[in-house]
């Protein structure tokens, strides 16, 4: 087995993972009243209060800044979902590594995919506020499925790498979850990138600021920064090169560290 | 020293040595393990506890690779260990034939035709209906039993002969684990059992200790 093998036979089980990451996010919110929109409750209580604070203390009027907000914060969600769950992906489907053996890309792909139907499920909340912010602009979709294959393979490929070494080592999956933590109020999420100045590039050393751009920019009415494409393309041919010859020492043990 | 003893006066577990390379005592599940099965054969793995018979099915299905040398297999393996993986709890028994259809490589189309043959054979009727958390444990094993014993398997392992529900129904089961069995190209069967072994297989082999002691 190694990596393209891996990665062919989890596509012919397409119709696997999708229903799988579908059933996760169905199942959690089934006997739940007000189901899937529990995801945003959350984050809509923080934007209410942050919102009229923040615009205060950076002194932006409310207009401009809530629509911004609202958005960056749910995308965010998506990401940082996504990295929390990437170092279990393996530790959570251990039952199925040693006595199924189905290949890694479909585990790795259902972590994916769930993540990306609660983000399209946030588009509910986010396009009506974008569109009554008048930041929605339809030439910003153009290379909006562009950007999702972005956030898709370097999040696969993150995984395989990350979920490998997570399950040998059982203290990634909290490392990441402080990581993550501390990336909240690093990314521009809450403020802007402009808010810099002259030192606005700092922005562009952070991976996850790239890839919330790719989820958050087509509902703001811009396309995102060349160079967070570059930084991307770059990323996910260095994972994708990272996973292939580490396979073997890594993905292939893994059925024994769990 | 104290160790090997043991192991040597009460048979359980691997070998257990000094791993040199990182200073700390590791086992060797599986040493000088060599057997080829071709189509028609029946493989019966016996053993005491800790031989490395469960090692050995899952080494062969391919979730163990083998540290040094080599695993060929053709054809498509099911491990019938992995039979009760998967059953999503809040979803009713019906959707959980296709999401363990999905699981053993069956798109919803293809697994449609195995529907009534599984309702029929679990005998759980109606209750397909509901969710299987309103499962007895005995239901919930007539269903995983029924819907891995109704789609077709070249090579089949088995870790013990299953027994399923109770005595009406373990009986029924008994016949079509049997028929399952006997369509299948291989059978790889770990058990305790040395009259299991010789109704079902034409070939044996005993383990201790994660190596193989006699074969026949």
């Amino acid at each position: 087995m190694d990596l393209l093998k891996d990665l062919k036979l989890g596509a012919e089980r397409y119709y696997l993972w999708l229903y799988l990451g579908w059933r996760d996010v169905y199942r959690r919110y089934l006997r739940s009243f007000l189901g899937p929109s529990w995801l945003f409750i959350n984050s809509l209580v923080l934007v209410s209060v942050m919102g009229p604070l923040y615009s205060f203390l950076f002194k932006i009027p409310m207009e401009n800044y809530l629509g911004y907000m609202i958005t960056s914060v749910l995308t965010w969600q998506t990401v940082a979902q996504i990295f929390n769950d990437i170092p279990s992906v393996y530790i959570n489907n251990s039952g199925f590594i040693t006595d199924v053996n189905l290949p890694f890309s479909v585990y790795h792909m259902q972590m994916l995919w769930r993540n990306l139907v609660i983000y399209g499920n946030s588009l509910i909340i986010i396009l009506p506020v974008t569109f009554f912010s008048h930041l929605l602009n339809l030439q910003s979709f153009l290379l909006f499925p562009v950007n999702l294959l972005l956030v898709v393979l370097n999040g696969l490929f993150a995984s395989y790498l990350i979920a490998g070494i997570g399950t040998r080592f059982r203290d990634i999956a909290p490392i990441m979850a402080s990581i993550i933590q501390i990336a909240f109020f690093a990314t521009p999420i809450i403020w802007k990138k402009e808010m810099l100045g002259p030192h606005y590039y700092l922005t562009y050393f952070n991976p996850f600021f790239h890839m919330l751009e790719m989820l958050r920019a087509p509902f703001l009415g811009y396309v995102p920064d060349a160079i967070s494409y570059i930084v991307l393309s770059v990323t996910a041919l260095i994972g994708f090169l990272l996973t292939f010859v580490s396979y073997r020492r890594i993905q292939t043990r893994v059925a024994y560290w769990l | 020293m104290l160790m090997t003893s043991l192991i040597s006066k009460y048979l359980v577990g691997g070998r257990i040595h000094q791993d040199k390379k990182h200073h700390a005592p590791a086992v060797t599940a599986l040493e000088n393990i060599s057997f080829s099965l071709r189509e028609g054969d029946r493989l019966a793995v016996r053993g005491h506890n800790g031989a490395g018979k469960t090692t050995l099915l899952r080494t062969i299905l391919g979730s163990y690779l083998p540290t040094s040398g080599k695993r060929t297999v053709h054809g498509q393996i099911i491990s019938m260990v992995g039979m009760n993986l998967g059953f999503d709890n809040e979803a009713s028994g019906y959707e959980n034939i296709f999401i363990r259809g999905a699981i053993m490589g069956f798109q919803r189309r293809q697994m449609q035709g195995y529907v009534d043959d599984i309702r029929e054979f679990s005998e759980l009727g109606d209750y397909l209906n509901f969710p299987v958390r309103t499962y007895s444990s005995g239901m919930m094993m007539r269903l995983a039993f029924s819907i891995a014993t109704t789609v077709p398997a070249e090579i089949i392992l088995l870790d013990e002969w299953l027994s399923v529900g109770d005595a009406a129904f373990s009986e029924k089961a008994d016949e079509r684990l049997q028929s399952f069995v006997a369509k299948a190209k291989i059978l790889v069967l770990a058990t305790h059992n040395p009259k299991l072994a010789e109704k079902v297989c034409n070939k044996s082999i005993e383990m201790e200790s994660g190596r193989i002691i006699s074969q026949s």
